[in-house]
């Protein structure tokens, strides 16, 4: 009746006791704001059930920044232990604790904080762009959210009961199986990990027919803004790797729930098969992160430099490279594990190749600069802090590469700064950029510039000391995941470390900081005319905050930067005649119903209490049959209140 | 020519491409079954376990399913009725036949002793033939919620939608199984 | 033409269509229960006939060569079945590579290395 569960499971290191207990508080002190305010109703209807994809963008993106909050409270725990762990002092928290500690800052980090700030981006622009009205799926598009949210209640709920995975953010087995991690840490792990993948999944596919079907009339493949390019590209990836992370994780599963033998120990089990399984999905992942971050960089620089970009036909060019070949890279990430020569030269080779088209992409943006009329505002802050660390992370990268040096530098300091250095500079810059650009467009009035440049650059200094002490002391020896070390000449490198990691914390608190001040003066920081940049794509053509509908008259695209060229050329304003009546998708509340069945499965599975399970199951499958068979999912907008509206919007 | 808007729609392109994602998990678990399949860990291997006769018989049934889903799918675009009941109950018929033969194979090898957890070989053939007969234990249920609201509904263009989708699914599904014939029973009995 | 020679002629293409896959099937499984090949050689022709069948089955029965252009569905097939081979592909080999250098017992390890110190490395 009730599986495992049991008291025993309780939180009982201080640490982990105290993130226990403050974050229910938060919620309750949330949950008492929104009775006192009576914002209930609000938040369901206007949010909650939302199926407008601008809507479901902004919750992703405030689930992201509160996990990234999270993430980053774990890397200052993770720096403040390594500098005072030297010699005889043990340092702040016991081996297990830290080993939760790095498992969580990887998982959340990158599924939960980076995965969370591209799809938000993608459902706030992509339509926009390409002058749709809403997604091809908008009622699939609040399930992926509502799975991704219940992924994240799991990954924070094995603080709170049970402990989180200490298998290091892609759990290695033997390690992850159940002969040596009998408790349900990995459990967690897993069913967040699967419950938030197939939301992802979902949104690959969405996203995918959305850009197919739903463009503006002509707008060709070759007339998209290269954001919507990189989507496009991003979204094929998601669409191959993901099931691989689904199919790697169930094996695991199996292995653990149902006594199978694919990666144990024992039995004719090979751990060396899921490693090979988890990075021909891992390997894509890092350019499904990165790829969307490429997009808005372009759309940046070409904004604020005034030009349009350079190279548009190669940029295309090496997104579409870049999709072929992050497939035939993955064995690179574990080079050291014993393949020959033959084997590692392939994989060593096409990983330099894929440097080239990158390497293209930096230089096309560089050449988009030249001779521009640059502002500096912030997203070009951002940018401009990408080209410097992005290409030493790439340069570094070209080095781990080459599988003789690899075996020196392997698992050590250097990778973690390597990663780092792309994640960080490539991915986390990108998206920072991108939220300081559309911010506008979706709330009506643009962030404070001056807080997002400091922001920036505290962000900049803080990554340079945090992670450039750790490229020496990798190539000294000191191994990632490392709680403690013998050697006294260490510890100033981690001591600088330390020191950046919190000024890295300052600037996301600067971040906060920055929305903050900009709500408080969001009078003098409004978007009158919907274009506060200058901007060049459509987006930019309809009024801020964005209507639901996104745009009353379905726009036509003749050429790239179709706004910019209307702008200069002048349009016509429309008249009464040629406005159309609209159909759009009802609000729905099934999203939520799959979301809470799909976290009762997680935790039932977790917890084996398989009747429950069965029970969330069936829940999910009926909640799709009434949807299927619901009629009465759209209503429709009249030509008359468009025009309304519109004219409101225009005074 | 077959050129019709149920097969050019957003929601077909969405299914189709769910499809390929489908192909995609398929192909990993291939791909453990080939590296995993001599993994017997002293337990019985495969010429010892299957039965060449069952899995022709299998493999037929699945085909004649196919058959006649595209066949009953062809009946709803004529519009002709009784062909239409006919051709989608025999594809559904086919099917659960199919799934019985399968749940007996599995259920004589646990039987034996042989269970998926008696080592990995066993383990990665029981999940790899077993995701398709789940496959195939959804598609029946699928197609009989399309019976129920072709009785009470008849020809609407909405079941013709869903129909669509239904038949292009049920065909995935036998195209999946020749490579599970291929290299399960084929490759993994003979070479 | 009218809708009834339609009909009965998508049909018949459609009975083509099992009738050929079914053929395709027998053949692989008399060549593989008579035992005529060598293993290898009939792993090769195994695969090849399935990959025949899957394109009859392809075309007789989910019409791929029919679409519109763009033809997202086909080109969508190709590319994910191209995937889907390097990913079994990349995956058999690494595997093997991996048995052959690490399932190695000490003393065939010691003659590889006794071996590879003759090349001159």
């Amino acid at each position: 009746m009730f599986g495992r569960l049991s008291l025993d499971y309780l939180p009982h290191e201080p640490a982990t006791i105290g993130a226990a207990v403050a974050m229910p508080l938060a919620l309750i002190a949330i949950a008492v704001a929104l009775t006192y305010y009576k914002k209930w109703r609000w938040l369901w209807r206007e949010w909650l059930t939302s199926l407008d994809a601008k809507k479901i963008g902004v919750m992703y993106i405030v689930v992201a920044i509160v996990m990234l909050l999270r993430g980053v409270a774990d890397a200052v725990m993770l720096r403040m232990q390594t500098a005072l762990a030297v010699g005889d002092n043990p340092g702040l928290f016991s081996v297990d604790t830290f080993q939760q500690v790095f498992t969580a800052h990887g998982t959340i980090m990158i599924f939960f904080v980076a995965m969370g700030l591209m799809f938000g981006i993608i459902n706030v622009v992509m339509p926009l762009q390409i002058g749709a009205r809403d997604v091809a799926f908008p009622w699939l598009n609040s399930v992926s959210f509502w799975l991704f949210v219940a992924g994240m209640i799991l990954v924070n709920g094995a603080l709170l009961f049970g402990g989180f995975s200490n298998g290091g953010w892609l759990g290695y087995p033997p390690l992850t199986e159940l002969q040596y991690n009998p408790g349900p840490g990995v459990d967690y792990w897993i069913w967040a990990l699967q419950i938030a993948g197939i939301g992802s999944l979902l949104s690959g596919i969405n996203f995918t027919v959305t850009i197919l079907k739903k463009r503006a009339p002509g707008m060709t493949l070759m007339k998209m803004p290269i954001f919507v390019w990189s989507v496009l590209v991003t979204m094929v990836l998601v669409m191959i790797s993901f099931p691989m992370l689904t199919s790697a994780l169930s094996l695991l599963a199996l292995d653990r729930t149902l006594d199978m033998h694919f990666f144990t120990s024992n039995m004719g089990g090979n751990p060396m098969m899921y490693i090979n399984l988890i990075w021909a999905w891992g390997h894509p992942e890092v350019y499904i992160l990165v790829l969307p971050a490429f997009g808005i960089y372009s759309e940046v620089v070409a904004t604020f430099a005034r030009k349009k970009l350079f190279g548009y036909k190669t940029m295309v060019a090496a997104l579409v490279a870049i999709m072929f070949f992050s497939f035939v890279v993955w064995q690179h990430h574990f080079f050291t594990m014993g393949a020959g020569a033959n084997v590692n030269a392939f994989f060593g080779i096409m990983t330099m190749i894929i440097a080239i088209p990158t390497g293209v992409k930096i230089f096309n943006w560089l050449f988009t600069m030249y001779r521009g009329r640059i502002r500096f505002t912030a997203p070009f802050v951002w940018f401009m802090c990408f080209v410097v660390t992005f290409t030493i992370g790439g340069v570094t990268g070209v080095l781990m590469a080459v599988p003789a040096l690899d075996f020196q530098i392997h698992n050590s300091m250097f990778l973690v700064a390597h990663f780092h250095n792309v994640i960080i500079g490539g991915v986390v810059f990108g998206y920072l950029a991108g939220i300081t650009y559309w911010f506008p467009k979706v709330l009506g009035f643009r962030l404070h510039d001056r807080l997002g440049r400091w922001s920036a650059y505290a962000w900049q200094v803080g990554f340079l000391l945090a992670f450039l002490p750790l490229y020496a002391l990798g190539l000294m020896g000191a191994v990632r995941r490392i709680d403690h070390y013998t050697d006294p000449s260490w510890q100033p490198f981690f001591i600088v470390s330390a020191v950046g990691v919190l000024t890295i914390a300052l600037g996301i608190g600067l971040f906060v900081l920055q929305i903050g001040v900009s709500v408080w003066q969001r009078k003098k920081l409004r978007d009158t005319n919907g274009d506060p940049w200058d901007g060049r794509t459509l987006e930019w053509s309809v009024p801020s905050p964005a209507p639901h509908y996104n745009f009353a008259i379905q726009p036509t695209v003749s050429r790239i930067d179709e706004w910019w060229y209307q702008k200069k050329d002048g349009v016509a304003r429309p008249t009464r005649n040629d406005y159309k009546d609209i159909v759009l998708p009802k609000n729905s509340g099934l999203g939520v119903a799959i979301g809470l069945l799909c976290f009762v499965f997680g935790g039932a599975v977790i917890w084996h209490l398989w009747w429950l399970a069965a029970l969330a199951f069936v829940g999910v499958i009926v909640v799709i049959l009434v949807r299927t068979f619901d009629e009465n999912t759209e209503y429709t907008m009249t030509a008359e209140k468009l025009y309304q509206e519109a004219k409101e919007a225009r005074v | 020519m077959i050129r019709t808007k149920e097969q050019e729609s957003a929601p077909m392109l969405g299914f189709w491409l769910y499809l390929m994602t489908d192909l995609m998990l398929f192909a990993t678990v291939f791909a453990t079954f080939m590296v995993l399949r001599h993994a017997t860990a002293g337990g019985p291997s495969a010429p010892e376990l299957f039965s060449m006769k069952t899995v022709l018989t299998e493999t037929m049934i699945l085909l004649a399913s196919s058959l006649f889903c595209g066949l009953a799918w062809l009946a709803l675009r004529h519009k002709k009725r009784t062909d239409f009941l006919m051709y989608s109950i025999a594809t559904l018929l086919a099917g659960a036949v199919f799934l019985a033969i399968e749940i007996q194979e599995f259920a004589q090898l646990v039987h034996e002793g042989f269970g998926p957890s008696t080592s990995a070989f066993l383990s990665s053939f029981f999940t790899l033939v077993g995701m398709h007969g789940f496959h195939i234990a959804i598609g029946l249920l699928w197609g009989i919620a399309l019976l129920i609201m072709f009785a009470k509904k008849g020809f609407g263009s909405s079941l013709a939608r869903k129909f669509a989708l239904f038949a292009v699914f049920w065909h995935f599904l036998d195209i999946v199984w020749i490579f599970i014939f291929t290299i399960v029973y084929v490759i993994g009995v003979h070479a | 033409m009218s809708a009834i020679d339609d009909y009965r002629k998508e049909t018949i293409r459609y009975i083509v269509g099992a009738v050929a896959a079914a053929v395709l099937t027998y053949v692989v499984y008399m060549v593989a229960v008579e035992q005529r090949l060598e293993a290898v050689w009939l792993a090769v022709v195994a695969l090849g006939l399935a990959m025949v069948q899957l394109l009859v089955q392809m075309v007789s029965f989910l019409h791929l060569g029919n679409e519109t252009k763009p033809r997202w569905k086909a080109q969508s097939f190709v590319f994910a079945f191209l995937m889907a081979t390097v990913i079994m592909v990349g995956s058999i080999w690494i595997m093997a590579n991996l048995d052959y250098n690490m399932g190695m017992s000490p003393q065939q390890m010691d003659e590889y290395m006794i071996k590879q110190n003759k090349k001159g490395f």
